[in-house]
């Protein structure tokens, strides 16, 4: 143990001197895994330097310690003896581990010392290349992150994937993590990020928190992919030629929204240009009248921020929407601009049995009808747990960060002559319209 | 009437805090304590249980004085002090003595909601071992359901035998004063030591120390004095760790109550403020000449800040601290009528409602820079960040959700009443009309 670690430390140091160059683990594509060795299914069953008789993963080479699995389903080490599970949801509690984890999963407390923090057990995955390398440099470029996550009966340890975006130099530009949410049964946790333009590769780690005793954080099908920002995140199209910007959502899904900031710190915005929802008054975006009923432009706006709010409801914006929010961008100006929105959370019933986004008395009386056939007792459990809730999207916001994408009025094909006067009336009629107005 | 008032205001806030400040002795020059066997002197012949304070669920034991009682014997303590830890009395209820308030002169003097009472009592411990003694009087209505209570107790070692007093109002309705002597502790049983109880009822509140009245209506801030006895006050030190002081409304001595200005606190000294221009975490100001200072007589009060002193805010954090013989005390701070401020009712007029709502748009996203914390909540930074930002609009609306109902207007969004609907609304608003006007005065 103590050589392999030793030569581990000394491939650590090596590369943050810049004398080792980060092995690559396979070319980066979009939308698929990139990580290797992602279900810790690949392990030397003879290892036995672990504790708790955990046995060595492979593949997992990048950090400064080796890290080591439980099984699922106490599959034999090298001396015969069955490796243990100590999961929440696993054989260990009398469960079922999902389907598609296989016999071994990665648990932060078998390695001597602990792994407590990222870059202690890690993987560098090479994304300077490929298509994912192009997508990067362009600044839309996102990652996807998603895993299986237990931890040790109740006792409130959690486990940690974590993203670091290294440079060329190996210095960190940014991160981003997702982390156990419950202190149950194996879960599924996902999030996403933007990655930084200059990002050549993201180093994959596995960490516990320990809340009580050692950090029992226990991770499985890790799963790490890039993917086009857009299919993520909404973003603004800026026309650096007009200054006109567009909200658009290619993400797939309608987005509930009671939020967005849009800042500049070189004061790159016009906020006399800017459109709002509050000035347009539409169907699903309606202008509030200073109470709160509607969307309401900040006080504080100006060319530095530009930002609405709604407070008493929300707004989704559908798939593929692209909504004008005027000439906010001043031509010319630094192209520095920053887009974020609030994201409300959305309420999910599972006892809305006539599809009409509550629960109320009608599901129960379909419950009734279709006891014993479409219904059950389980279903009866959940009419009560949500009766009186009402479901869609609610509540309070979370802050997204989308992105920005420049364009210029030069790239879009040129109309031909005829097509330009006709566009070029209809212009001037809108614009007479909105001069009316 | 002043002392009427501020006894009433004091009444509510004491009751509602559950308050009782321990401190210096107090001048019990009014009635008569009430508590039979005070000194624990009367045991009975048999088992030696305390007489008298039998009207709890336990009797309660003895030491004799000066052999276990840290700085002991009491010198006007008798043979016998009570002890917490025989049988282990650590909870209110057990050795007790209800003390019938129902008739008499207490009794008018209750109804009339002027009523106070005095509390004091003897402390000590056994070595440096941490338990220490608890007094606590309950007052009980005819039901003997508790009105509002009050516990000293020093809460740490003492050296030696210590007096402890504190009073407040007496809650309307009370009939009986349950007077209960128990310990606590965490080293071993509770030696919590308690000798010479004194409860009475006065007609007059006696504070241990000089408090310090902060209106909610208006910010302002009144220091008086209602100890019993004149109290010398040669410096003092305001502070709100959330900022919500306004320098530029305050009424220092310095200025109006000094040498060289009023004269009604300290005739012969001129004070000097200290607080630095600007400042909205500390008022403070003292007697840099000689250090003497001067003094508030028994009920003297002086305005010490004009509307705005204190800006509104739901921290009341205010800490009074003044020099007074050459000692550090801590004052008492009263927040008075309305009730506590709720996070997001911005501008402060007790309901989270659409204005407080215009005010945190109206400041989104607005330089908050230089202002204090509390300034920059009340325009809208609800996470002492100096930003109005999206957490803040977060921290609004579920404030605002939580006062209003989360998805209020959803629900009234949805419930758009059908066709039909409306036209019976509109025909009866069509019959309503003519009624309202007919009830208007003709001209």
């Amino acid at each position: 143990m103590k050589v392999t670690n030793w030569r581990r430390k000394l491939a650590a140091s090596l590369v943050a001197g810049g004398l080792l160059i980060p092995g690559t683990v396979q070319a980066a594509d979009l939308d698929v895994n990139l990580v290797v060795n992602p279900g810790f299914e690949n392990v030397d069953i003879n290892s036995s330097l672990g504790g708790y008789n955990a046995v060595e993963i492979q593949s997992w080479t990048d950090g400064t310690e080796m890290g080591f699995a439980y099984s699922h389903d106490g599959s034999l080490d090298g001396s015969g003896t069955a490796i243990p599970d100590y999961a929440n949801g696993g054989i260990y509690t009398g469960g079922t581990p999902p389907t598609g984890t296989g016999s071994f999963y990665f648990t932060s407390n078998a390695t001597p010392g602990d792994i407590t923090q990222a870059g202690q057990f890690s993987q560098n995955v090479d994304v300077s290349t490929g298509a994912a390398g192009t997508l990067i440099a362009t600044g839309e470029g996102a990652i996807k992150l998603s895993a299986y996550f237990s931890s040790f009966l109740t006792n409130g340890d959690f486990g940690t994937l974590h993203i670091d975006f290294l440079d060329g130099s190996s210095n960190s530009l940014g991160s981003a993590q997702v982390s156990d949410s419950d202190t149950t049964n194996w879960t599924l946790d996902s999030s996403a990020g933007l990655i930084p333009v200059g990002t050549t590769t993201a180093r994959v780690s596995l960490f516990g928190t320990p809340l009580s005793g050692g950090p029992d954080g226990y991770i499985d099908n890790v799963d790490v992919q890039i993917t086009n920002a857009s299919k993520l995140l909404m973003f603004m199209e800026v026309n650096t030629t007009t200054g006109v910007a567009t909200l658009k959502n290619e993400t797939g899904t309608s987005i509930p929204i009671d939020y967005y900031e849009i800042t500049s710190a070189g004061n790159a915005l016009d906020s006399t240009g800017w459109s709002s929802f509050q000035d347009q008054n539409l169907a699903d975006f309606p202008a509030g009248n200073g109470s709160g009923n509607g969307w309401e432009e900040a006080g504080g706006s100006s060319d530095g921020v530009l930002s609405e709010s709604y407070l008493t409801n929300n707004s989704s914006v559908a798939d593929q929407a692209a909504i004008g929010l005027g000439a906010l961008f001043t031509p010319g100006d630094p192209q520095d601009l920053e887009f974020r929105y609030g994201v409300v959370g959305t309420t999910v019933l599972n006892a809305d049995f006539d599809n009409d986004n509550d629960a109320d008395g009608n599901d129960f009386l379909q419950w009734q009808q279709g006891f014993g056939t479409t219904f059950d007792a389980t279903d009866l459990a959940n009419w009560q747990a949500e009766f009186g809730s009402v479901g869609g999207p609610g509540g309070t916001s979370t802050l997204v960060t989308g992105f920005v994408r420049y364009v210029t009025s030069a790239a879009t094909a040129v109309p031909e002559p005829t097509s330009v006067i006709l566009v070029g009336m209809g212009l001037a009629t809108i614009l007479a319209g909105r001069r009316k107005k | 009437m002043k002392v009427t008032d501020l006894r009433r205001k004091l009444a509510a806030a004491l009751v509602a805090g559950g308050m009782l400040m321990p401190g210096a002795a107090l001048a019990a020059d009014l009635q008569t304590n009430l508590a039979l066997n005070p000194g624990f002197e009367n045991l009975d012949g048999t088992d030696s249980h305390i007489l008298d304070w039998t009207d709890g669920t336990g009797l309660g034991y003895t030491y004799a004085s000066g052999v276990y009682d840290n700085g002991g014997p009491l010198a006007s303590g008798g043979n016998f002090y009570f002890t917490s830890n025989n049988g282990d009395v650590v909870e209110p209820g057990v050795v007790s003595q209800s003390i019938d308030l129902s008739s008499g002169a207490s009794a008018t003097l209750i109804a009339s909601g002027n009523a106070a009472y005095g509390l004091n009592g003897f402390f000590s411990t056994y070595l440096d071992n941490n338990d220490f003694g608890f007094l606590q009087v309950d007052f009980l209505d005819s039901g003997s359901s508790t009105l509002g209570s009050a516990v000293l107790g020093p809460g740490a070692n003492l050296q030696t035998w210590t007096l402890l007093a504190g009073g407040g109002p007496i809650p309307i309705g009370t009939k009986t004063a349950l007077v209960s002597v128990y310990g606590g502790g965490t080293d071993g049983g509770p030696d919590g030591y308690i000798d010479n109880v004194d409860f009475r009822v006065t007609d007059e509140v006696i504070l241990p120390v000089l408090d310090l009245r902060v209106d909610r209506n208006d910010g302002s801030l009144i220091l008086s004095n209602q100890t019993g006895g004149p109290v010398n006050i040669s410096g003092y030190q305001l502070t709100s760790a959330f900022e919500g002081l306004d320098p530029n409304n305050w009424v220092s001595i310095a200025d109006n109550y000094d040498a060289d200005s009023g004269g009604s606190v300290d005739s012969a000294n001129v004070w000097s403020q200290l607080t630095q221009a600007g400042a909205h975490g500390d008022l403070s100001e003292g007697d840099l000449e000689t250090g003497s200072g001067g003094s508030l007589a028994h009920t003297q009060s002086i305005n010490l800040g004009n509307l705005g002193t204190w800006i509104r805010n739901p921290n009341e954090d205010l800490v009074l601290q003044y020099l007074s013989g050459g000692n550090v005390v801590t004052g008492i701070v009263n927040f008075e009528d309305l009730a506590p401020f709720e996070v997001g009712d911005l501008n402060t007029d007790g309901i989270i409602d659409s204005n407080d709502w215009a005010v945190l748009r109206s400041n989104q996203h607005t330089d908050l820079t230089g202002k204090s914390l509390a300034e920059a909540y009340r325009l809208g930074d609800l996470t002492g960040d100096l930003q109005n930002n999206h957490p803040d609009f977060v921290a609004f609306k579920a404030a605002y959700d939580a006062a209003n109902g989360q998805g209020a207007f959803v629900a009234m969004v949805a419930s758009v009443p059908e066709p039909s609907t409306i036209l019976l609304l509109l025909t009866s608003g069509l019959f309503m009309a003519p009624a309202v006007r007919r009830g208007s005065p003709r001209e």
